[in-house]
């Protein structure tokens, strides 16, 4: 249909581009943040409630005194990581660390964990750009009938690339990004282009080489350390975040 | 940045002036797009433990999956490792599926000698059998051991592996030790203090032939698979009954003995068991390309 808003990723024409390619469409639901912050520096837990009566989505990242930057999406939220564990419930989101010498940020999103959720929002302003979803009236779409919404974050990519290198047993992918300042990140990879894809700290099972991948952050440079227990193609698609993890 | 395209800032950030992560949106910056999203259960038990999501958009998209345990409300970020240390739910996806993957986790009791006369026999060939320790070897002067060990409260739940550790408190000599180890195969096998001396009561079909050389203060450790499932696989064996293992003599050379006397600190038998791990999980399917 010719009607509604989109916006294109740098580079491609809004007209022809596929919907991977569009950063902004009519009907498309970006995750929008409801919180966001630093988890108290009285480690080593902390709670932060949100109260939205569902579980959210969330990413936790966490850093360490030196200013790396550990991913708590998919690295510190496992149970027995190094840093610690996070993990949310209906009312709260719950970050442990192994030390309080760390801190953390993190960004609770409207968005459910799965679909549903009803969460009323009534819009605080009446200025701004705001989109609901097909067949929501826009004039009375809560948040999580909103597809966007400018009160609202949303983690915007900044850069979002592969690379893929030939590794032995213990390999660091070292990747400047010269933000001087520390990014939000996801990180996944693949072994041996045999088309499975994992997101890092996962310990991959379907090539028979054992990879992991796990990652931190500088002010300055992306670091992904690749181990395998054989010789091996590894394939990073990192994103970068305009947000930050700090 | 060019003066093209669509910005829109934080409330109360200049918008001509805001930094990347003052924006809500920039028309620079690409956006997370959910696809798909849903929730289940997986279990290790069922269907190899995988779960498969179609996804149908033909390239291989980023993922969140996040993951209930414990099935407490209480989800965290996949991939997720049980206390063990096992990567217990992974989560992968292609070009045409999200995969979320459960494995059976794996639990190690280790037991203990406990009442050194209860756990602990040996039979020196020509002289008698003793209890409150354990001695495996040949002496110098032609004195043949055989050893024992009991361990009580046993659990055989889902079991897949055993092995046994015997502290070597003290020795003659500093040559091999040669030994055979059975099991002791009998439902809930008695104290050895009590009844058949330890080394004369039945042993298992499953044998092992072992050898080492360690000084005094070392522990040696060895499988002792097939002869624990041999008695956790008699008909009367129950979860929590008493288990032994003996250990002849095969042939050490004279004067090298192994003893573990009047202390049954450091000998332990470790058994390895699995449990399923079910979970509930949450998933978003992105719009946005991995590959």
């Amino acid at each position: 249909m010719d009607y509604g808003f989109k916006a294109s990723e740098p580079g491609h024409d809004v007209f022809t581009a596929e919907d991977k390619n569009l950063s902004l469409k009519t009907g498309f639901t970006i995750p929008k943040v409801f919180k966001e912050g630093i988890a108290s520096s009285e480690f080593p837990s902390d709670s932060i409630t949100h109260n939205l009566g569902y579980e959210p989505q969330f990413l936790v990242w966490v850093y360490t005194g030196d200013g790396g930057i550990k991913a708590g999406g998919a690295g510190l939220a496992t149970g027995n990581d190094d840093f610690g564990t996070a993990f949310i419930d209906d009312t709260s989101l719950s970050i442990f660390s192994i030390n309080d010498t760390l801190l953390a940020r993190y960004y609770i999103f409207y968005e459910e964990l799965s679909s549903g959720g009803n969460v009323p929002f009534t819009s605080t302003s009446d200025y701004g750009l705001k989109m609901s979803k097909d067949g929501k009236d826009i004039l009375e779409a809560n948040i999580l009938d909103q597809t966007f919404n400018s009160e609202k974050n949303t983690l915007k990519i900044q850069t979002d690339k592969v690379i893929s290198a030939t590794i032995g047993t213990d390999y660091n992918f070292i990747i400047p990004h010269n933000l001087g300042k520390f990014p939000a990140y996801m990180v996944y990879y693949e072994v041996d282009d045999n088309g499975y894809w994992f997101s890092e700290n996962e310990n991959e099972h379907l090539s028979g080489k054992d990879v992991t991948v796990a990652s931190f952050t500088t002010s300055k440079l992306l670091v992904c350390n690749a181990t395998s227990n054989a010789s091996c193609i590894v394939k990073i698609r990192y994103v970068l975040f305009a947000d930050l993890a700090t | 940045m060019s003066d093209h395209g669509l910005k829109i800032s934080k409330p109360g950030v200049n918008v001509l002036e805001a930094e990347p992560e003052e924006l809500v949106f920039s028309s620079k910056y690409k956006t997370m797009r959910i696809e798909s999203r849903g929730s289940g259960t997986v279990n290790s038990s069922v269907s190899s433990g995988l779960v498969t999501i179609p996804h149908r958009l033909g390239y291989v998209p980023m993922f969140m999956v996040h993951v209930d345990p414990n099935q407490t409300g209480n989800y965290v970020m996949a991939p997720y490792k049980s206390t063990s240390g096992n990567q217990v739910l992974s989560t992968y996806a292609d070009e045409t599926n999200l995969y979320i993957k459960a494995t059976a986790d794996t639990t190690t009791s280790t037991y203990t000698i406990g009442d050194i006369d209860d756990n602990m026999a040996r039979e020196v060939s020509g002289v008698g059998t003793f209890t409150g320790g354990w001695g495996v070897g040949q002496t110098s002067g032609g004195g043949i051991y055989y050893g024992a060990v009991r361990f009580t409260g046993v659990a055989s739940t889902n079991f897949i592996s055993a092995s046994l550790s015997l502290y070597i408190d003290t020795r003659d000599g500093t040559g091999d030790v040669k030994m055979t180890l059975w099991g002791i195969d009998e439902d809930n096998t008695a104290a050895f203090d009590t009844g058949t001396p330890a080394t004369g009561r039945t042993k298992t079909t499953a044998s092992d032939n072992l050898q080492s050389n360690f000084g005094a203060g070392n522990i040696w450790e060895f499988d002792a698979t097939d002869q624990v499932a041999e008695i956790f696989g008699r008909g009367g064996w129950s979860s929590g009954n008493a288990l032994g293992l003996q250990f002849w003599d095969n042939g050490t050379a004279v004067n090298n003995v192994y003893y573990q006397l009047g202390s049954g600190t450091n000998t332990t038998l470790e058994v390895v068991g699995s449990t399923s791990t079910v979970a509930n999980y949450k998933y978003t399917i992105f719009k946005n390309q991995l590959e």
